[in-house]
């Protein structure tokens, strides 16, 4: 089940709407008709991987960043107000994954500057967690992946296609 | 009176955003304003009190200078923080004679300016109200409080992290924020009269936007570590939360109706931002039909008729006012974040790191800390 969420998930969300109104239209009566069919509070129970711990004396940029290697793989980017990750973008992920599944990571999603700063904290996050269920479809154990966002508050100064990034930590093992 | 000169503006504006040069045609004159004859106040600080008085009943929008008989009347004595003052009605009866001792001279007056400003209207005023925000310290974030007019500005955090978010409690008491300094995002409490400071919420994940209900008794916030962003309401000293959604959107931003019944807030299903409506106790949320395809940051107002919002028109980021009555919704002008102050009428924004006040019912507004930029994510105490 989580699986299949998980798998839906990294399909691009705009194109659920239809897909879920073309089923509506096929199967009468399944769904309402008109509304908003992948909104909030409708459509079946989710069922996430919870998060695992924070692990004690590592961040990203925080205390303990001494701890954590930025960058085990370059960031991941995306295009404007969207959290899917493209498929050119992939090759990062399998990179990652070689490395998560060895090693607790770190997600931090970060947006451009556009838009107000407690939406792209949500869309930050979005981010972070598009590339964190990637991971999981390529086994990465879910108790190996924290994830964050700052939102626009880390701006890269080269501009909105490299601001609109999930970058990465790795714990580095002593 | 003031809700018919909003009609008339939101009749004008429709639910079609307005072209930005015809903002100024919304004006809508003060005919609406009482009379008040200000009396010099005698004393060792009469001429300071006289003339925060003064700008206190000015700014509130309610207020005509006048000295015609039919005119109410205030007078009185100010010495050192205190201050006495008795309001009379245009037949000579006193209204109320009351005395002032809230600290300083400042807040004695601005108390005593909401005093006027309830009697006269029956509307709460907003000069005894603190405003919280973010401002940019080099690479850091950090949160400071002021008066209504930008005076008293205090720096609440030196963490040389990001602390964002601020949201001040409705007994100006609490502030609660989101800070990064664990390297995390955490909601921590800040005790504005002990300086006591509290980490509550550090779940795994994003824990951000926290927003007091009307008891100050409990927050709604945003988490995710269920592995996706969801809305939680708990309570404002800690304990266990409860969700309010389990969606595949991404919630935020969540605003409390002034009952504590339902809350406002912003989801994304996957591209555009819109505004929903629920209860505060949980269940199925309606969105709300706003005429943008582009909205977030909800406020709901004290008078619980209007909901503020921004919205992306054309390219840029404005801010938009539904009303809840009639469900129309009017363009007023370009910033971010607005929020209500206690009257249900002005609000404060920022635009382009400047912080502004607004008079909806005007179109005027006026720049608040006018040396200071980088502000973000205001927020307004009744």
């Amino acid at each position: 089940m989580t699986r299949t969420t998980l798998l839906l998930r990294s399909v691009p969300l705009l194109f659920f709407p239809a897909l879920l109104l073309a089923f509506a239209a096929g199967c009468s009566g399944l769904r309402k008709k008109g509304g908003d069919p992948y909104g909030p509070g409708e459509g079946d129970p989710l069922n996430y991987a919870a998060l695992p711990p924070r692990m004690d004396g590592v961040s990203l940029y925080g205390p303990g960043s001494e701890n954590v290697q930025r960058d085990p793989v370059e960031p991941v980017y995306f295009a404007f107000d969207s959290s899917v990750v493209d498929l050119s973008e992939m090759p990062k992920v399998e990179r990652l994954a070689g490395i998560a599944r060895s090693t607790y990571i770190i997600i931090a999603g970060h947006t451009d500057e556009v838009g107000t700063f407690e939406y792209n904290r949500a869309l930050g996050e979005r981010r972070a967690m598009a590339v964190r269920a990637e991971l999981l479809n390529m086994g990465v154990p879910a108790q190996n992946i924290q994830t964050l966002s700052y939102g626009e508050d880390y701006l890269t100064g080269q501009g909105d296609y490299y601001d609109r990034r999930a970058e990465f930590g790795a714990v580095i093992q002593r | 009176m003031t809700r018919l000169a909003l009609l008339a503006l939101l009749g004008c504006a429709a639910v079609s955003p307005l072209p930005a040069q015809l903002e100024d045609e919304l004006t809508v004159t003060g005919s609406n304003r009482v009379p008040l004859s200000l009396r010099s106040f005698a004393g060792s600080a009469g001429a300071a009190a006289t003339e925060r008085l003064r700008a206190d009943l000015r700014d509130s929008g309610v207020i005509t200078f006048s000295n015609r008989p039919d005119a109410f009347r205030v007078q009185g004595s100010a010495d050192g923080s205190q201050a006495l003052a008795t309001l009379f009605n245009p037949a000579g009866q006193s209204v109320f004679d009351r005395r002032y001792d809230a600290g300083s001279l400042p807040a004695s007056i601005h108390a005593l300016s909401d005093d006027i400003v309830f009697a006269l209207t029956g509307r709460p005023g907003f000069a005894s109200s603190r405003i919280v925000f973010t401002a940019r310290r080099g690479r850091s974030k950090e949160i400071f409080l002021c008066d209504y007019d930008g005076a008293g500005l205090r720096q609440l955090t030196r963490d040389g992290s990001i602390a964002v978010a601020p949201a001040i409690s409705n007994d100006r008491r609490l502030l609660a924020f989101t800070s990064y300094r664990s390297g995390y995002p955490d909601i921590e409490i800040l005790d504005l009269q002990s300086g006591a400071r509290r980490r509550i919420i550090s779940y795994p994940g994003t824990n951000g936007g926290a927003a007091f209900s009307p008891d100050n008794r409990s927050l709604a916030l945003t988490m995710s570590f269920s592995g996706n962003s969801e809305l939680y309401v708990t309570g404002s000293s800690g304990g266990r939360p409860r969700a309010l959604t389990r969606t595949a959107a991404i919630e935020s931003s969540p605003s409390w109706s002034p009952d504590g019944r339902e809350l406002v807030y912003c989801a994304s299903t996957g591209s555009l931002p819109q505004i929903y409506r629920m209860s505060s106790g949980g269940g199925t949320p309606r969105k709300l039909n706003l005429g943008f395809n582009y909205c977030t940051e909800p406020d709901w107002s004290p008078d619980g008729k209007r909901l503020v919002f921004t919205a992306r028109a054309g390219g840029s980021m404005v801010m938009a006012v539904h009303e809840f009555p009639t469900g129309r919704t009017a363009q007023l002008r370009a910033g971010e974040d607005p929020a209500w102050g206690a009257d249900s009428r002005h609000l404060i924004f920022t635009s382009g790191g400047a912080l502004f006040r607004l008079d909806t019912e005007t179109g005027a507004s006026v720049r608040i800390l006018p040396d200071m930029t980088g502000i973000s994510e205001p927020s307004w105490s009744p």
